[in-house]
């Protein structure tokens, strides 16, 4: 009901607006002649008693814009003055107008275009071939992006809508590169990708990868076990610290 | 101008509900009767009335409407609403309160304590 109340005296404050200035410049000069008035019957002429009664009210123009204020928020005021005033601008020249408005439609339309394809080229690329068809396998419940080896198994084998499926854990494990261990984040391939392929599906475009992100090749053990790759990340290599570390074998 | 006192923030709402109270009034009809009331020992200017005056008829404390006065002039008389004279009623009792626990805390003696 509040709320009906406030949004009927903006509603009446937009719409007699002018009316309210005059009331108020009304209620004013009232108040002055009414001082002038008595002034005069104590004895003043007229001009003397006028001028005695301006000063005693003091800042006229002050006062008026704290009436204004007191009347229902000098902001809305002068935004609903600041807005009419430029449609009516806007109206009055409508050329200037319609230009204006394609200018800015064509610069915004155009800056959109031109940022979604450099966001998607240049600024946030994934480093890999045919990005767009890449995706992640969750389980439908949890949306959890945990799965048991064995059901990673199961997937891998009855896959028949992805090119490749690869996992991955991740532990933490000591990184030494000269000046002591840190502690680092390891993602391992549970098993071996196929062969000369480190990421299996996630490959990165060898061009565009930094050689220091280059990786151990797979191994085979003797007794046909493979190692698993070693590859470290520009993060990593950062923050070891080293320009362009050895990787171990 | 000795012997008047500036008003405390917040005084001046009190004392318009109270001059309008005694009867509708037209803006500079509010301060004579103050100044009435208050046996001229009160220091208001004049302009300041008005911001005062509106913010009590948006409080809904005060009504407005025009007439003609005395002098036979158009001006806004004011007068209470219910809500008004409800308030006037609460920070009369709070004023009240303050200015008996001011003056008897101002009065004390020694032999008191």
């Amino acid at each position: 009901m509040k709320l009906l109340a406030y949004l009927r005296s903006l509603a009446a404050r937009f719409f007699h607006r002018s009316q309210i200035e005059d009331d108020l410049e009304e209620e004013l000069r009232a108040h002055i002649e009414h001082r002038t008035d008595d002034l005069k019957r104590s004895g003043l002429d007229r001009a003397e008693a006028e001028r005695r009664a301006h000063i005693e009210f003091g800042g006229h123009e002050r006062f008026k814009e704290e009436s204004r204020e007191a009347l229902g928020g000098n902001f809305i005021e002068t935004l609903i003055k600041d807005v009419r005033f430029s449609l009516r601008v806007l109206r009055k020249s409508r050329g200037f107008t319609i230009v204006a408005v394609l200018t800015l439609a064509l610069a915004i339309g155009a800056n959109a275009v031109v940022f979604s394809v450099l966001n998607a080229l240049i600024l946030r690329p994934l480093n890999v071939p045919r990005a767009e068809s890449l995706y992640t396998i969750e389980h439908g419940s949890d949306k959890s992006l945990v799965l048991s080896y064995p059901d990673y198994l199961d997937l891998r084998d009855r896959n028949r809508s992805f090119e490749g499926l690869a996992a991955y854990n991740n532990i933490h494990v000591g990184l030494d590169t000269g000046d002591g261990p840190s502690r680092s984040r390891r993602d391992t391939p549970p098993e071996l990708p196929p062969p000369h392929s480190v990421f299996g599906p996630l490959e990165p475009d060898p061009e565009s990868v930094p050689p220091a992100c280059a990786a151990t090749p797979p191994r085979s053990s003797p007794d046909g076990t493979a190692t698993a790759p070693l590859a470290l990340s520009p993060a990593a290599i950062r923050q070891t610290g080293a320009a362009n570390p050895e990787l171990p074998h | 101008m000795s012997g008047q006192a500036q008003l405390l923030p917040g005084t001046l709402d009190l004392l318009i509900l109270k001059a309008v109270s005694l009867g509708p009034l037209h803006g500079y009809g509010v301060l004579l009767r103050i100044g009435q009331i208050s046996e001229r020992a009160l220091l208001i200017e004049q302009g300041a009335l008005y911001p005062a005056l509106f913010r009590l008829v948006r409080q809904g404390l005060l009504k407005a409407s025009w007439g003609t006065s005395e002098n036979n002039r158009r001006a806004k008389f004011y007068e209470l609403t219910a809500l008004g004279r409800k308030r006037l009623r609460e920070e009369a009792d709070g004023w009240n309160r303050l200015a008996t626990a001011m003056a008897s805390a101002l009065a004390a003696q020694p032999e008191e304590i």
